[in-house]
C-alpha cells in the first residue's frame, strides 16, 4: 500500500500553487488583509443574475394575493438580488486581489481541475459502462494522478478491493440499488 | 411515565440497534479522526443509505456517528496539532502541546472521562428540559413557526461563514431551490421549464451530498497531502484523583455546552471555543499556562463539545430547527422516515423521542470504552492518506445518491451542487446555510409564511400586526433581530470582541 510519503505524489509540483490558492489560507488572509479573493466580483455577480434570472421566471407564476405560489420564490429572488449587490460591494471595497495569482488557478489549481474532469467523465460513463467498472477506473486514474502513476499494481489491487467491499456492503448486505 | 421507561429501554434490550449505535461510533470515530473529512458530510451520507431502513436502526446509526465523529475530531487534533472538525479546533491548541510533552495517553484518556460525563449531563439536559418546551410550543401558530424558520435559516448562515450577507444570500439561494417543482397548495408548476424530472423539486438530499461531501473532496483535492508524525500513546486510563482534580472545569464546560447547544445555529465549535476562553479565565494559576499544553485547554473545549450534543437536540425534537448543522441534515432524516420535527413529534411519535434519547446515552458510552481501550487502534487512522479515502468518497456519494430514487438524474444533480459548492466554500459562503434554505424553506417557512398570511385574510397589515399584538410573536421576533445584530461587526465592536 502505498505510504504517506508518497501520497503528495503530483501535488508537490503544485505546492506553490496551492499555498496560494488554499481556501483556508486564503479566507485567513482575508481576515488580516483587505484584499478580495481572485474572481470574486464574476461569482458574486453570477449569482445576482441567478437572482434577477429567479424573480424573471416567477413572474409567469400566478399572483393572486400575498399567500399565491409566487411570493417565496419573488422574495428569495428579491434577497439573492439584495444581499448580492450588498456582498458585491463589499468585495469591491476591499480592493483588488494580490497581484500575481492566475484566476483559473486559485480557483481550479491542476489537482482540483482533473478531479473534477474525472468526476464528470465517472457519472457520464455509468450508464454505458455500469457501476463497478466505470467506479473501477475512476478510482484507478483518480489514484494513479495523484500518485503519479506510482505504485499502480498496488492502487488497482487498493481499488478493487475497496469497491468489492462497499458493493457487498451496499448491494448485498444494506440492499442498496447500484447505479 | 411508563410508556416512556419503555421506549426509553427499546434500544437497551434490542441486539440490532445496540450492535448499530455501537457500529456507528466506531465509524464515526474513524471519520472524525480523519482531517477535513465532516461528520456532517457522513451523516448525510447515511442518510441516502438508510432511508429504507426502520427508522429506528436508521437514527441508531446516525446517532453512534454523529457521537463517534465528535469523538474522533478530537484524535489527530491532540496527535497532529490538525483538528478533524470544527469543535476540535480549540483542543489543537493545548492537545499538541500536551503531546509534544509524551503525555498524548494521558490527556485522551482524562478528557474521554470527562467529556463522557459531561455528554451525559447534556442528555439529562434534553430529558428534563425538551418535554415542557415541546408543550410549550403546542401553543406556536404558523407565524411563530415562520419566524423560527427564519431563526434556523439565518442563524445557521451567520454561524458558519465570514460574514453575515454571505449567510444570508446561501440560505435565499437554498429557499429558491426548495420551490423548484410542483407547489403543494395549488398544485401550480415552478421553475420546472416543461421538465418532468423537476416535476418533483430538486431532492435535497441529491443536494445535501453535494454541497457537503463532493464540494469537501473538492476542498480537500486543493491540498491533499498530510503530515505523517509518529506518537506514542501510553497511560490512556486516567486515576480517580485527576478525574476529581479536573471535574469543576469539565462542569462549568459543560454548562455552557448545554446552553450554546440549545441555541439555534450556535454548534459544538462554538461551545468549544466558549468554553476555552472561559476555562482560560477561570484558572487563576494552571500548572502549565495556556496555549503551551494546559490540561484545563483539552479538557473544557473537550467537555463542551460532548455537552452540547444533548443540548442540540432540544430546539431540533421540540421546534424543527436544527441546533447546528448535523442536526440539520438529522432534520432532513426525519422528513424523508414520513416525520415532522416540531412539537407535534413529541406528541404523535413520543417513543422516537425517548429512543433517541437512550441512542445517545449508549453512544456516549461506546464512546467512552472505545475511547479508553482502543484509541490506539483509531489512532493509526491519522496516518491513512487523504488521497486514498476521497476518491472513496466520490464513489460513496454516487452510491448514495442513486440509491434515493434510482435515478441518475440526481447523480448529476448532486455533481452539480458539489461543483457549484466548491466555488461557494472557496469564496467562504457557509454551504450549511443553502442546505438549511433547501430543507426549511419548502415544509416550514413557506407553508407557515402562507397559512399565517391566509389566517391573516391575506392582509399584509393584519399579518404584520400579529408579530405585535401577540406576546410570543414579538419575543421571537425581536430575537431574530438581536441574533441577527449580534453578527454584525458593529455588535462585535460594542461588545470588544474585535
Amino acid at each position: 500500500m502505498p505510504n504517506n510519503k508518497l501520497q503528495t505524489g503530483n501535488c508537490e509540483a503544485e505546492t506553490n500553487e496551492q499555498e496560494a490558492s488554499s481556501p483556508d489560507k486564503a479566507s485567513a488572509s482575508a481576515g488580516s488583509a483587505p484584499e478580495r479573493k481572485s474572481g470574486e466580483l464574476f461569482f458574486l455577480s453570477l449569482l445576482i443574475i441567478l437572482g434577477c434570472l429567479g424573480y424573471y421566471f416567477a413572474l409567469d407564476m400566478s399572483d393572486d394575493g400575498y399567500a399565491s405560489p409566487a411570493v417565496f420564490p419573488r422574495a428569495a429572488s428579491l434577497i439573492i438580488m439584495g444581499s448580492g449587490l450588498i456582498a458585491l460591494f463589499q468585495a469591491r471595497r476591499r480592493g483588488r486581489p494580490k497581484a500575481g495569482i492566475d484566476v483559473w488557478v486559485y480557483l481550479m489549481p491542476g489537482t482540483v481541475r482533473i478531479m473534477m474532469a474525472f468526476m464528470v467523465l465517472y457519472c457520464a460513463a455509468i450508464p454505458y459502462l455500469h457501476f463497478p467498472l466505470a467506479s473501477f477506473i475512476f478510482m484507478v486514474a483518480s489514484l494513479a494522478f495523484l500518485y503519479r502513476g506510482r505504485h499502480l499494481p498496488a492502487l488497482c489491487l487498493y481499488s478493487a478491493v475497496s469497491l468489492a467491499i462497499l458493493i457487498i456492503v451496499f448491494r448485498y448486505i444494506m440492499l442498496v440499488i447500484l447505479p | 411515565m411508563t410508556d416512556s421507561l419503555q421506549y426509553f429501554l427499546i434500544p437497551f434490550l434490542n441486539w440490532e440497534v445496540m450492535a448499530l449505535v455501537w457500529a456507528g461510533v466506531i465509524s464515526g470515530i474513524w471519520v472524525g479522526a480523519i482531517p477535513g473529512i465532516s461528520v456532517t458530510m457522513a451523516v448525510s451520507l447515511l442518510i441516502s443509505f438508510t432511508f429504507s431502513w426502520e427508522l429506528n436502526n436508521a437514527m441508531a446509526l446516525m446517532c453512534g456517528v454523529y457521537v463517534g465523529g465528535v469523538y474522533g475530531g478530537a484524535i489527530p487534533a491532540i496527535l497532529l496539532h490538525i483538528p478533524g472538525g470544527p469543535s476540535a479546533v480549540a483542543t489543537s491548541i493545548d492537545g499538541y502541546q500536551i503531546c509534544k510533552r509524551g503525555e498524548a495517553g494521558a490527556i485522551m484518556g482524562l478528557s474521554t472521562v470527562l467529556a463522557t460525563l459531561c455528554g451525559l449531563s447534556g442528555v439529562l439536559a434534553l430529558m428534563l428540559l425538551a418535554p415542557p418546551l415541546a408543550e410549550f410550543s403546542l401553543s406556536f401558530s404558523p407565524r411563530d413557526f415562520f419566524l423560527l424558520g427564519c431563526m434556523g435559516v439565518l442563524l445557521i448562515g451567520s454561524m458558519g461563514g465570514e460574514d453575515p450577507v454571505k449567510g444570508i444570500l446561501a440560505g435565499a439561494i437554498g429557499i429558491l431551490i426548495s420551490t423548484v417543482g410542483m407547489d403543494p397548495v395549488t398544485g401550480e408548476m415552478r421553475y420546472t421549464f416543461g421538465s418532468v424530472e423537476l416535476m418533483g423539486g430538486i431532492h435535497f438530499i441529491a443536494a445535501m451530498i453535494g454541497l457537503f461531501g463532493v464540494s469537501e473532496a473538492l476542498i480537500q483535492f486543493r491540498n491533499p497531502g498530510m503530515p505523517n508524525i509518529k506518537q506514542k500513546l501510553a497511560r490512556v486510563i486516567p486515576s480517580w484523583k485527576q478525574v476529581k482534580k479536573y471535574l469543576p472545569v469539565a462542569g462549568r464546560s459543560s454548562i455552557i455546552g448545554i446552553f450554546v447547544g440549545a441555541l439555534p445555529g450556535a454548534g459544538g465549535d462554538v461551545a468549544a471555543l466558549l468554553a476555552y476562553d472561559q476555562a482560560k479565565r477561570m484558572s487563576k494559576k494552571p500548572e502549565v499556562p495556556f496555549g503551551k499544553g494546559a490540561y484545563e485547554g483539552v479538557i473544557a473545549p473537550e467537555s463542551a463539545n460532548k455537552a452540547s450534543i444533548g443540548g442540540e437536540f432540544i430546539p431540533m425534537l421540540t421546534l424543527g430547527i436544527p441546533g447546528d448543522a448535523v442536526t440539520a441534515v438529522m432534520i432532513g432524516a426525519l422528513f424523508i422516515h414520513g416525520l415532522k420535527p416540531g412539537p407535534m413529534l413529541m406528541v404523535d411519535t413520543p417513543h422516537l423521542f425517548w429512543m433517541i434519547v437512550s441512542l445517545l446515552l449508549i453512544a456516549l458510552l461506546a464512546m467512552c470504552v472505545l475511547g479508553l481501550f482502543s484509541v490506539r487502534f483509531f489512532a493509526k487512522v491519522v496516518d491513512v492518506p487523504k488521497t486514498l479515502v476521497l476518491p472513496l468518497i466520490i464513489v460513496l456519494s454516487v452510491i448514495g445518491t442513486y440509491a434515493i430514487q434510482n435515478s441518475l438524474g440526481d447523480v448529476f444533480a448532486m455533481m452539480g451542487f458539489g461543483i457549484f459548492g466548491y466555488f461557494l466554500r472557496l469564496y467562504g459562503f457557509p454551504t450549511g446555510a443553502l442546505v438549511l434554505g433547501i430543507i426549511l424553506g419548502g415544509p416550514i417557512l413557506e407553508q407557515n409564511y402562507r397559512r399565517a398570511m391566509q389566517m391573516a385574510y391575506n392582509d399584509p397589515a393584519t399579518f404584520l400586526g400579529g408579530f405585535v399584538s401577540s406576546p410570543l410573536s414579538l419575543f421571537l421576533l425581536l430575537f431574530l433581530v438581536f441574533m441577527m445584530f449580534s453578527q454584525t461587526k458593529t455588535y462585535k465592536k460594542l461588545r470588544g470582541f474585535e
